[in-house]
This record gives structure tokens, sequence and C-alpha cells, in this order.
């Protein structure tokens, strides 16, 4: 049988790395799954005081089921050339650049299974949109994970306002 | 409140199965295979049967396009153990994904055998995973699934005349096998309003409903002339 000898510096050498390591690998791991990294840390609040509108980035929500998330193409109306000297437009013009879509990662998600409607609730419920999506509208940065609106949440609402809470009207 | 219904009128259909495929394609069911055939695991929520009368020489085969009765008094609903199907107040007969177990009671206790248990999780040929219906869910295996009478466009019915400001209208709201079928065989309508098409049909001296003498009452009709011989 080989022995390998080792010296206690060099065991705990070995044993600090593997720490080292181990951590490392947490940390990227719960980055990776974890959280939401969305492409650009994108602002609302610098373009809520810029006088943009909801609806100008999310086009839907008037006339359909689903908000929309913008295109590059609502960037560019205004990205081409940077406004400003931050990072992050930086990158936005990386993309715009190289006409890439920007892959946003959902924050909001209902199961496949539930039919949610933006017209319905925004338009017909006169609904506001912080009533289901917080500051989000007006703050820096996205939030840094998935929110999940709880069947609760929903029903609570409809009980309030007097809506069917029949299964299948939200289970399609 | 409406109680939504069906007609079929079986002396126009010519057993096409129109309404087969576009039941499959507007609720995503995906294809069988002939191994799934033969252990009769096949789904299809509206299935034609196909019907021989008469004797030797004198055949005469018929064809009954069967989706969901959407029973008044529904023997599926009595034995699931989780209220994940359930009668609505518009008589429909809902099966809710997420509630269900897989426990198939209700597929046994259905007489017309209409239910229908995903062995498998559905997969669909990589040409066709982008013209999947996005306003009908995937189902997962384990759970039990049927014809719904499309309901998920009577959401967007009623959320279209709502925001035109009207009441919801005869015709809005229609599956997609009525809307397919090339001899207009297929009604549907409130079964309620005297005045819809489907209720003076259904009252008709033409109309009858399958498997009748068990008190299901079934919200599908079928019209024919003479006695029916199935
Ligand atoms: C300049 C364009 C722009 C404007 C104006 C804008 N948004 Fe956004 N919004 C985005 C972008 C880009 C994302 C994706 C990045 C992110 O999540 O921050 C997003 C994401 C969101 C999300 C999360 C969507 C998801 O993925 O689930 C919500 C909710 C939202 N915006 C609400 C609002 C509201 C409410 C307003 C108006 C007060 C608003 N937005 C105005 C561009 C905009
Ligand atoms: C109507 C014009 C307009 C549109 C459309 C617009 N922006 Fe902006 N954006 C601005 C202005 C104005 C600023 C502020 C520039 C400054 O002062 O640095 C800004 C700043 C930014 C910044 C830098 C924020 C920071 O942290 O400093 C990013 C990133 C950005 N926008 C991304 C986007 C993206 C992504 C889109 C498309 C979804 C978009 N913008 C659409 C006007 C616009
Ligand atoms: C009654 C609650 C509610 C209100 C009010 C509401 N939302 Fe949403 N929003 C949701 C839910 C739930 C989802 C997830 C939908 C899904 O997964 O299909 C969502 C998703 C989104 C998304 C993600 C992408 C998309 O296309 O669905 C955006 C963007 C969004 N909302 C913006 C808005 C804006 C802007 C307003 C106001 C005009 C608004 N929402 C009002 C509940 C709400
Ligand atoms: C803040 C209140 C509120 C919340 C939260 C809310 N809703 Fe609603 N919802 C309403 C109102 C009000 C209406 C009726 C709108 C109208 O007048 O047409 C409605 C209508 C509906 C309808 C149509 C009902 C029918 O009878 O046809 C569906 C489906 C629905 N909501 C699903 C959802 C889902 C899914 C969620 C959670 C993700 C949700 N709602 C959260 C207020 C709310
Ligand atoms: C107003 C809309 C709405 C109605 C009505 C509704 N649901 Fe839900 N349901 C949701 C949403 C949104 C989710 C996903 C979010 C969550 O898991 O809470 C959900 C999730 C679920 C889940 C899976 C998650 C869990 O909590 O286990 C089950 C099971 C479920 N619903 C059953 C039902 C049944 C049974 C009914 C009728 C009694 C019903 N739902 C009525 C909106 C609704």
């Amino acid at each position: 049988m080989v022995k390998i000898k080792i010296s206690r510096n060099q065991f705990l050498v070995l044993l600090g790395c593997t720490l080292v390591f181990v951590i490392v690998l947490i940390v990227v791991l719960r980055i990776v799954w974890g959280g939401v990294r969305q492409p650009i840390a994108f602002n609302h609040q610098i373009h809520a005081a810029n006088d943009l509108e909801c609806l100008d980035c999310h086009p839907y929500y008037e006339e359909q089921a689903s908000s929309g998330r913008p295109t590059l193409e609502t960037c560019i109306t205004c990205h081409e050339e940077p406004l400003g000297e931050s990072n992050a437009e930086r990158k936005l013009i990386e993309y715009i650049n190289s006409k890439e879509e920007i892959k946003w990662e959902r924050l909001y998600d209902v199961p496949e299974d539930v039919y949610f409607s933006h017209r319905r609730h925004v338009v017909l419920g006169n609904i506001e949109c912080s009533t289901c999506h917080g500051d989000i509208g007006e703050s820096p940065r996205p939030p840094s994970k998935p929110i999940k609106i709880k069947m609760k949440k929903c029903m609570k609402c409809h009980e309030e306002k007097e809506v069917d809470n029949d299964c299948i009207a939200c289970h399609i | 409140m409406p109680r939504w219904g069906m007609v079929i009128d079986l002396d126009k259909c010519t057993g096409c199965q129109a309404c087969v495929i576009a039941c499959k394609a507007e609720n995503n069911i995906p294809f069988s295979s002939p191994k799934e055939a033969r252990l009769k695991r096949i789904i299809s929520w509206m299935s034609v049967l196909p019907v021989m009368e008469g004797e030797y020489p004198d055949l005469r085969e018929r064809f009954i396009p069967r989706p969901c009765m959407h029973c008044d008094n529904p023997p599926c609903v009595k034995v699931c153990p989780v209220g994940a199907t359930y009668k609505n107040r518009e008589g429909l007969v809902a099966q809710v994904y997420t509630q269900c177990i897989g426990c198939r009671y209700c597929t046994n206790n259905c007489p017309y055998t209409l239910k229908y248990f995903n062995w498998y999780t559905p997969e669909w040929p990589k040409e066709m995973e982008n013209y999947l219906n996005p306003d009908v869910p995937i189902r997962s295996k384990g759970v039990v699934e049927k014809c719904t009478f499309c309901h998920h466009r009577l959401q967007k019915a009623r959320e279209k005349a709502r925001a035109e400001n009207r009441r919801l209208k005869e015709g809005d709201y229609v599956p997609a096998c009525v809307q397919t079928c090339p001899t207009e065989a297929i009604y549907f309508g409130d079964l309620d309003d005297p005045h819809s098409l489907v209720a003076k049909l259904a009252r008709g001296p033409r109309a009858f409903r399958l498997l009748e003498e068990l008190g299901t009452e079934p919200k599908v009709y079928y019209l024919t002339e003479g006695e029916w011989h199935g």
C-alpha cells in the first residue's frame, strides 16, 4: 500500500483550499439558481422620473391578458446614444449594437393553469398596478427574487369585491 | 345564469373526425402511439364512436361524436375524494388539475368512459412545440382530464363582452368542435334560455340522450330521425 505523507501545514493548506472552494461553489450555485439576476440592473425609478408611463414599456395591459415586456426597439428610441455614464447603460448599448434582445428574467409568474388577465383587472376592475406589484414601478433596482402572488391573495380581494371565486374561473 | 349544453345532429354527422382533431389542437392533447392504443390509454376528449345498424346485408354505419356529457347529476363528482372535479353554477363539470391526485375513481365511475388519465408526460414532435395553444395548460403525468367545453374560451368571451359593456350573447362562446364541424352538426349554447337554438332543439321530437335511464341528466343531446338503435 502506498502511504501519502503530508505535513501538518500542508494538511491545513489543503483543508483551507477545500473550504474556500466549497464556499465559492455555494455562492456561485446560489447566484445561478437562487435569486433572479437580470441581464441589466434596470432602474424603474429613473424612467418614472423621466415621465415614462408603464404603458410605454409594458404595452399590452389595456387590451390583453399579459402586460408584455419591452423589446430593444423601445429602449432604442432614447438610448441610441448614451444618456449617462453608468455601466448598466453601457451594457444596454452593447445589446443595442449587437441587436441581441435582452432576456429579462420573469419576476411574477402564475402557474400555467391559472388564467390571469391584466385587462380584466387594470381596465375593467380599475385596480392600480401597485396593489399587486408594490413599488416595483418606482424602485431603483429590480427585486432579487421572483415574487409569488398566492391564491389566497387573489381570492381575498375577489371576496371583498364580490368577484366569482369558482375554481375554474382561474384554473382553466 | 346560463346552463351550457350541446346538441349533436347525428343525421348530419359524416364521421369525418374534424371535431376530434380540432379538439386535440385546441386543448394541447398529444398524439397517441399504437402502443398507447393497444393499452387503451389514448386521450381524446372528443371521440367518434362508430355504430353498426341493421342486419346484413342491410347495414348502415352511424357515428356518435362524444365529448364529456357535462351531466347535471355527474357520477364522477360523487366519487372524487378531493373536490378536484365538481359541477359549477353554469353546469360545467370542472376538473382542477392542481387539485387532482390521480386516483382515477372518476374515470372508473363515468358511465360514458369519457374521462382520461395521463399515464405519461405529454410530448410533442419538436416542430410542433411552438404551435401549442397558450390559453390551455399542459397537463402533467398523473392527473385526470376531460372535455371542458373549452371553458377557457368562455373566460375570454366574458371578458370581451364586459369590455364592450354588453351581455354575453349567443355565439360569443362556442367550443372548438362546434366551430369546426364542416356540416354544422354540433350546436352549443344556453339550455336555460328558452329562445336559444340548443334549447329548442333539445326540446324537439328528434332529441335523446345517451344512457338516459341512469339519471345522469347529460347536457349533451343527440338528434336523429326515428328510433335510435345504438
Ligand atoms: C423604460 C421602460 C419601463 C417602464 C416605463 C416601466 N417598466 Fe416595468 N419593466 C421594464 C423592464 C425592462 C423590466 C424587466 C427588468 C426588471 O424586472 O426590472 C420591467 C419589469 C417590470 C415588472 C416585473 C415583470 C416580471 O418579470 O414579472 C413589473 C411588475 C413592472 N415592470 C411594472 C411596471 C410598472 C407598474 C410601471 C409603471 C409605474 C413600469 N413597470 C414602467 C421596463 C419598464
Ligand atoms: C423615453 C426615453 C427612454 C426610454 C424609452 C428608455 N430609457 Fe432608459 N433612460 C432614460 C433616461 C432619461 C435615463 C437617465 C439617464 C441619466 O440621467 O443617466 C435612462 C437611464 C437608463 C439606464 C441607466 C440607469 C442607471 O442605473 O444609471 C439604463 C440601464 C436604462 N435607462 C435602460 C433602459 C432600457 C433597458 C430601456 C428599454 C426597456 C430604456 N432604458 C428605455 C430614458 C429612456
Ligand atoms: C390584480 C393584480 C395585478 C395587477 C393590478 C397588475 N398586475 Fe401585473 N401581474 C400580475 C400577475 C398575477 C402576473 C403574473 C402573470 C402571469 O404569470 O401570467 C403579473 C405579471 C406582470 C408582468 C410580467 C409580464 C407579463 O407580460 O405578464 C408585468 C410587466 C406586469 N405584470 C405589469 C403590470 C402593470 C404595468 C400593471 C398596472 C398597469 C399591473 N401589472 C397590474 C398581477 C397584477
Ligand atoms: C386587488 C383585487 C384583486 C386581486 C388581488 C385579484 N383580483 Fe381578480 N378580479 C378582481 C376584480 C375587481 C375583478 C372583476 C373585474 C371586472 O369588473 O370585470 C376580477 C376578476 C377576475 C377574473 C374573472 C372572474 C370571472 O368571473 O370571470 C379572474 C379569472 C381573476 N380575477 C383572476 C385573478 C387571479 C388569478 C388573481 C391572483 C393572481 C387575481 N384575480 C387577483 C380583483 C382582484
Ligand atoms: C382567484 C383565482 C383562483 C381561484 C378562484 C382558485 N385558485 Fe387555486 N390558485 C390560484 C393561483 C394564482 C395559484 C398559484 C399560486 C399559489 O400556489 O398560491 C393557485 C394554486 C392552486 C393549487 C396549487 C397550490 C397549492 O396551494 O397547493 C391548488 C391545489 C389550487 N389552486 C386549487 C384550487 C381549488 C380547488 C379552487 C376552487 C375551490 C381554486 N384553486 C380556486 C388562483 C385561484
